[in-house]
């Protein structure tokens, strides 16, 4: 599956969109803390707008591959997951079976997944996962996560 | 002004004091487990470096395992945010606090995320007074000579110094105060560039800490020392009280737990903290630092003062 | 001379060389970690370096140091993922060779051009510290200011395809970076009403997002590793005969990157993030075909490597002569003199010259370790990589990744931050917007910002306050080089050339 987008407008509209939600929070600030983001919201919203510009008047559709795009969508969440686990729940228990899943599911579009498959991969799990916790937080003494498990 | 201020403080005692009612004595188990030393600025610091002199001490004292942790950001809040909101207050999370970051970003920012009486202090246990410094070959040589020129050409002198509404800044704001001249501040992040600043002559003078000014040794000359007495590093810098200006103050560093941590916990760890001063002292008062010991009431007494003395400047 | 041997027989004790083999094995590894930086591995190694004398515990700090420099080429070169900011410009060459099957060659280029590096930098640090030092005083604000805008002249070579994209990139870049307190002002910007985005973006924290997340993402998203095996592994050895015949068949590529690389990091707060980048933009700009670099080109590692390695040595020179932190992690090297009272100054070199010449020379072998080291713990990190299947390699580079980030400050909110920008970064790199111009916004904003309010204050007593800005006479050489620079780029001949590539 392929789309075609005008990479100029689309981007030049997010470099718009970006100044703009910084104008708006710019808040209350001092000459010496205002100049210099009022000069970049400036140089941001010139280089942007002559992007529309450019996407309108001489702006060619560039063909994008959309091949892959659950795959991408499915990491995606798995991040979000990831970071809501490591806060509220705890690294070790949220990153052993989710460090699993991703393996599985990689491993499944080169075919069928054995029961061998998954044992394989929760042990790999828990030994990465507790590997790297351990080097971390007692060879490199980091602290350790601030959440109601390991 | 002082009748806030004398409220709040009737506040914190009864802070102190409701905490002495509401929790058990639990001293008996402490510690119990590996104690969390939290720095909130980069590594290589004073706070950072004094923390990595504390650490073994405090092993060998208490006999578990203490780890120092940065967490920088924002100046401090950040850190000191996380930790008011998070740990547990039982003595094995302490953190380093500095004044005046903590007297001071609460009152200037719209929400640094922390307050000044969310801490119990465990001590004070070393301060460097500011100095004002110029450089070896300049023509100021008195305080004098600078606060003449600052009179002929205001805001012709410029003098660098660590940061906005920090400790260098309010002493230069007090300067100006007393002397009623016009001094251009030229804020620096951090005391680390300051050296460049003032040997590359991109500053007239720089108001900074005693450490800067023994550690630049005979590149500079030190105009005046904000202490109540010369200091023995610097035996040649006159006070500013000797030259007749008012002005004592200084970056001072301490460590404190969250509120709510058992008083008999806060006083062990304040006796150990007192003690290691006398082997770090072997160390650190060389470079310039004074050690001190202020805690309990006094603690709160001196954020109070530098309250009253900087708080016009702050809003 | 006297001090000279003597120094040197003070370093080559068998003792103080099991240190500096220990150091840069060490350095090497956290090195290759994204998040772990320089300043870092030092600031943990600091209670030990309390137990030894003064000269000991310096060259194990030196050491760590060379070593974490250095090792963050490999996961440039087989993750593209630039382990430290110093070697963001490795990942540009480094990586496309990696894909092509010639990642251990350009391991090796790397590690040559590292050795190169150190040692040059650590023979000016023992020659030229006096002169080099007087230089760095001339970099006040103003000529700060024009430095970063020097800077941002790099977006031209560094935007693949568009011009505007690369600025837009730039821009946003320069954005990220005034989140959080103000250097100068002190207040806090573009919090969003949320007290922790107070801290910032951290460079690092962005960097590992924009790098290695869209890394990650791409492989999820075609379901193999980016990585092709190698067919000469083994049977070629280390390749190192012919990777240095890499490294010296372009003798001016080299001793322009050192030239590079020593300049910038005499210079207090450019650091080693912008002496590769601008090494390798040089580099590319010189060359005879452009358009090979970004492809595969070994001249790219060459340049961002020697150069990285020279900062080193090269940030002591402000440091040891006048007590001026050239690179953050000097300052940790600081603390420790402090701390067994030796005063930077030229009198450390008179009066402590065993001392302060000992810890140079140690540099310099611990440099030259870099090759054994380097070679033997590249091929080990290759082979790991290479044959861990790429089902199991993506999630162990995410742990890696975000247990870094979190190492970086104690902070989970810097992990959200770098999942997020790396999930932006991966949707917009659709759009044409890269990583590269991004982070270089990044690096360049904090200098530019404070360089530039600093100046303007420190015009206050002129009629335009600005005008402070091109006062200097060094300010307005920095200013006929960004004309010079620009006006280059714009070169009808070099336009073309640059379109068909």
């Amino acid at each position: 599956m392929y789309i075609r987008i005008n990479t100029e407008l689309l981007s030049g509209l997010l470099g718009l969109a970006l100044a703009a939600i910084f104008w708006f929070n710019i808040g209350d600030l001092g000459f010496l803390s205002a100049v210099f983001p009022n000069s970049v919201l400036l140089f941001l919203a010139v280089v942007s707008g002559l992007l529309v510009l450019v996407g309108l008047f001489a702006g060619e559709p560039v063909t994008i591959d959309m091949r892959g795009v659950i795959p991408v969508v499915f990491g995606i969440a798995l991040l979000a997951i990831w970071w809501l686990g490591i806060r509220h729940v705890g690294f070790v228990t949220t990153s052993v079976p989710l460090f699993a899943i991703l393996a599985l599911v990689l491993k499944r579009r080169q075919g069928p997944l054995s029961l061998r498959d998954v044992i394989t991969a929760v042990v790999v799990a828990c030994v990465v996962v507790g590997g790297f916790f351990w080097v971390f937080s007692e060879l490199l003494g980091i602290r350790p996560f601030r959440a109601p498990f390991p | 002004m002082s009748e806030i201020f004398s409220t709040r403080r009737t506040a914190l005692a009864g802070v102190m004091a409701a905490c002495i009612v509401a929790v058990p004595a639990m001293a008996q188990d402490f510690p119990s487990r590996a104690i969390e030393y939290i720095i909130p600025f980069n590594p290589g610091g004073e706070s950072d470096v004094t923390a990595r002199l504390q650490e073994p001490l405090m092993e060998e004292a208490l006999g578990i395992s203490v780890n120092v942790r940065h967490q920088p950001g924002g100046g401090g809040a950040v850190a000191w945010a996380d930790f008011q909101a998070n740990a547990e207050p039982d003595g094995h999370e302490i953190i380093g606090i500095n004044i005046p970051h903590i007297v001071a970003q609460p009152i200037q920012r719209a929400d640094a995320g922390y307050t000044t009486e969310g801490f119990d202090i465990i001590t004070w246990f070393h301060m460097t007074p500011h100095v004002v410094v110029v450089r070896e070959d300049s023509p100021f040589q008195t305080l004098d000579d600078m606060i003449e020129f600052a009179r002929e050409n205001p805001q012709s002198l410029t003098v660098g110094g660590s940061g906005t509404f920090s400790g260098n800044h309010l002493e230069a704001l007090r300067l100006q105060e007393l002397t009623d001249v016009q001094i251009t501040y030229i804020p620096f992040t951090g005391t680390g560039p300051l050296p460049a600043a003032i040997l590359g002559g991109h500053v007239g003078a720089v108001i900074s800490n005693s450490t800067l000014g023994v550690e630049m040794g005979d590149n500079v000359r030190v105009l005046a020392v904000a202490s109540e007495e010369r200091l023995e590093t610097l035996p040649d810098a006159p006070t500013f009280r000797e030259l007749g200006l008012d002005i004592v103050g200084g970056t001072y560093r301490g460590v404190a737990v969250p509120n709510g941590t058992a008083p008999e916990i806060i006083e062990v760890l304040a006796d150990l903290f007192t003690e290691m001063n006398q082997t770090l002292g072997e160390r650190q008062v060389p470079m310039g630092f004074q050690m001190t010991d202020i805690r309990g009431e006094d603690a709160i007494d001196l954020m109070v003062r530098l309250r009253e003395q900087y708080g016009d400047f702050l809003n | 001379m006297d001090i000279l041997i003597a120094a040197a027989l003070a370093v080559l004790q068998p003792h103080m060389l099991i240190i500096i083999l220990l150091g840069v094995t060490a350095g090497l590894f956290v090195g290759a970690l994204p998040g772990l930086t320089a300043t870092m591995a030092l600031a943990l190694m600091l209670p030990f370096t309390f137990t030894l004398d003064a000269l000991e515990g310096l060259v194990a700090l030196g050491a760590v140091y060379m070593g974490t420099i250095y090792g963050g080429a490999f996961t440039a070169i087989l993750l593209n993922t630039p382990g430290t900011p110093s070697s963001i410009a490795t990942t540009f060459d480094g990586h496309p060779m990696a894909k092509q099957g010639r990642a251990l060659e350009a391991i090796s280029v790397a590690t040559i051009a590292s050795v190169v590096g150190g040692v040059v930098g650590v023979t000016f640090l023992l020659i030229a510290a006096p002169p080099l030092a007087q230089l760095a005083l001339k970099f006040g604000p103003a000529e700060m200011f024009w430095v970063a805008i020097l800077g941002l002249t790099l977006i031209g070579s560094l935007a693949t395809g568009s011009l505007l994209k690369g600025l837009l990139g730039g821009a946003i870049g320069l954005l990220i970076g005034t989140i959080g307190i103000s250097p100068i002002g002190g207040e806090s910007r573009f919090t969003f009403g949320w007290p922790p985005l107070q801290a910032g973006v951290s460079l690092i924290v962005a960097l590992i997002g924009l790098f290695v997340i869209p890394e990650l993402l791409q492989m999820i998203r075609r379901g193999q590793a980016s990585l092709e095996p190698s067919d000469t592994i083994g049977n070629t050895g280390f390749q190192f005969m012919s990777a240095l015949r890499t490294v010296l068949s372009k003798p001016v590529n080299l001793v322009r990157s050192c030239a590079i690389g020593q300049v910038i990091a005499v210079i207090p707060g450019a650091g080693g993030s912008i002496t590769s980048l601008v090494a390798y933009n040089e580099a590319r700009r010189w060359s005879k075909t452009p358009e090979t670099f970004g492809k595969g080109n070994p001249e790219g590692i060459v340049a961002s490597e020697s150069s990285n390695n020279v900062m080193v040595a090269g940030s002591m020179v402000p440091l040891l002569t006048l007590g001026i932190p050239g690179a953050p992690p000097d300052a940790i090297i600081l603390g420790v003199m402090l701390l067994h009272g030796l005063r930077p100054g030229l009198d450390l070199f008179t009066q402590t010259g065993v001392l302060a010449n000992g810890f140079i020379i140690s540099m310099g072998l611990a440099a030259l370790m870099l090759a054994p080291i380097g070679l033997l713990g590249g091929r080990l990190i290759y082979r790991v990589i290479i044959r861990t299947p790429h089902y199991f390699l993506v999630p162990t580079i995410l742990i890696v990744t975000i247990l870094g980030t979190y190492a970086l400050r104690n902070n989970v909110i810097d992990v959200a931050i770098m999942l997020g920008l790396g999930v932006v970064g991966f949707l917009i790199r659709g759009l044409g917007l890269h990583a590269a111009p991004i982070v270089l916004g990044l690096i360049l904003g904090t200098i530019a910002e404070q360089g530039y309010v600093q100046s303007v204050l420190g015009g206050m007593a002129l009629d335009i306050p600005q005008l402070r800005l091109v006062a200097n006479p060094l300010s307005q050489v920095l200013i006929a080089l960004i004309v010079l620079v620009i006006v280059w780029a714009a070169w009808p001949k070099r336009f073309s050339r640059k379109k068909q590539g």
